[in-house]
């Protein structure tokens, strides 16, 4: 009886062009891919439209793989450079600019919606785009500051100003 | 002693364990001492706590394969060239809209107040300024994203029938959110007709409309 391929052999036989092989390879990982495109997206339309992307371009970059990490952190750093140069190339950076200000960080004394009762995933989705990619980078996904100023093409500061814009804003909401 | 502002500015270092020795202990010694500061902290640690244990893992709603299988064939330049579609945020679209508003009249307030100089020196990247694309809004002001929403309501208009009630719902008090605040800011350009941060506020507003009404739309269509 034979045994289930090893996920080095899928990869080897995917680099050979097997995509049956290859279609293993996005069922072990889809779930994990789509969680993080979910997020950084805020939607679910465009997530899954990122997630798709990440796999054809993994299937292109197949041969660049050489083994070096497991081929999920391989994907793994795709699908974040993908995520965050296509938000960095996005003119929606533009409408960050304003909103940055500290006047908006101050605590407002009602909470916005109380009555809709918006669950922590709901709540991060509707973050301003810069302080949500912070925010779901360094809190859900255990980056550090450093790491996110570099894959964004941020400042330090800037990464630390979005998380506690994020934090403040989620904190009014989820009140 | 630290004052609340000076211990609230280090509250999510402090949580994550960023923060200096010295300095964290004098924001422990405020925290010691004030009780709200400590409920914040506490709030914020929750938080914290919540959002690394989301799950790792969420499949997508269909099946997105075929639609990978039917492009791994496609030629490199045909992939290279294919855009991602542009962020939408349904989702959270109620609360992206509130915070929005809520953002857009404060920062209202403060740029009527203040001199725009002030807020853009605080540009979070510096792709984000980029003077002759302000200079071309304010050359070019609201026109073409007015005529965009305008043609974009009508077709929603057509197909409200397609929308459950609760959408629509959720669309309209938005809508109305976000004409709410077009129409603060216009008033503010009105009175400060050469502050660009308004005009870029206000293309920011407008292309939030584009989306709410693009989204809508979208769904009216595949509903
Ligand atoms: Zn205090």
């Amino acid at each position: 009886m034979a045994t289930q391929p090893s996920e080095e052999q899928l990869v080897r036989a995917a680099q050979r062009g097997d995509v049956s092989s290859f279609e293993a390879l996005y069922r072990q990982h889809v779930g994990r891919i789509h969680a993080l495109c979910l997020r950084l997206a805020g939607g679910r339309a465009a997530a899954e439209d990122l997630t798709q992307e990440v796999f054809v371009r993994a299937w292109r970059k197949l041969g660049q793989f050489r083994g070096e990490a497991a081929f999920g952190t391989w994907l793994y750093r795709l699908a974040l450079n993908l995520a965050v140069s296509e938000r960095r190339s996005h003119a929606d950076a533009r409408h960050e600019v304003l909103t940055d200000d500290p006047v908006v960080l101050e605590p407002r004394p009602q909470s916005p919606v109380p009555e809709l009762g918006l669950d922590l995933e709901r709540a991060i989705a509707g973050l301003p785009a810069g302080a949500r990619q912070v925010f779901v980078l360094h809190d859900v996904e255990g980056h550090r500051h450093d790491e996110i100023a570099r894959l964004a093409g941020i400042a330090v500061g800037t990464s630390r100003a979005h998380l506690h814009r994020a934090r403040t804003l989620l904190r009014e909401v989820l009140r | 002693m630290m004052t609340c502002d000076d211990a609230g500015r280090w509250l999510d270092d402090l949580v994550d364990g960023d923060l200096g020795e010295a300095l964290a202990s004098e924001v422990r010694a405020h925290l010691d001492a004030c009780a709200a500061c400590r409920a914040e902290e506490c709030r914020r640690r929750e938080l914290v706590l919540e959002a690394a244990s989301l799950p790792r893992e969420i499949q997508p709603s269909g099946d997105l394969w075929a639609g990978i299988a039917a492009r791994l064939s496609e030629p490199v330049g045909i992939v290279e060239a294919r855009p991602v579609r542009r962020w939408t945020v349904w989702s959270g679209m109620a609360a992206a809209a509130v915070l929005l508003v809520a953002g857009t009249a404060l920062v209202t307030a403060h740029l009527v107040r203040s001199r725009p100089r002030a807020v853009t020196a605080r540009a979070s990247s510096p792709a984000a300024i980029v003077p002759a694309a302000i200079t071309s809004e304010l050359n070019a002001p609201q026109v073409d994203l007015e005529r965009a929403a305008g043609a974009l309501r009508a077709a929603l208009e057509s197909r409200r029938g397609q929308l459950s009630p609760a959408t629509l719902k959720v669309v309209d008090e938005n809508l109305a959110i976000i004409d709410a605040a077009i129409d603060r800011l216009q008033a503010a350009l009105r009175e400060d007709p050469g502050n660009r941060a308004l005009v870029t506020l206000l293309t920011a507003t407008w292309e939030r409309k584009i989306d709410l009404l693009q989204t809508a739309s979208e769904l009216a269509r595949t509903s």
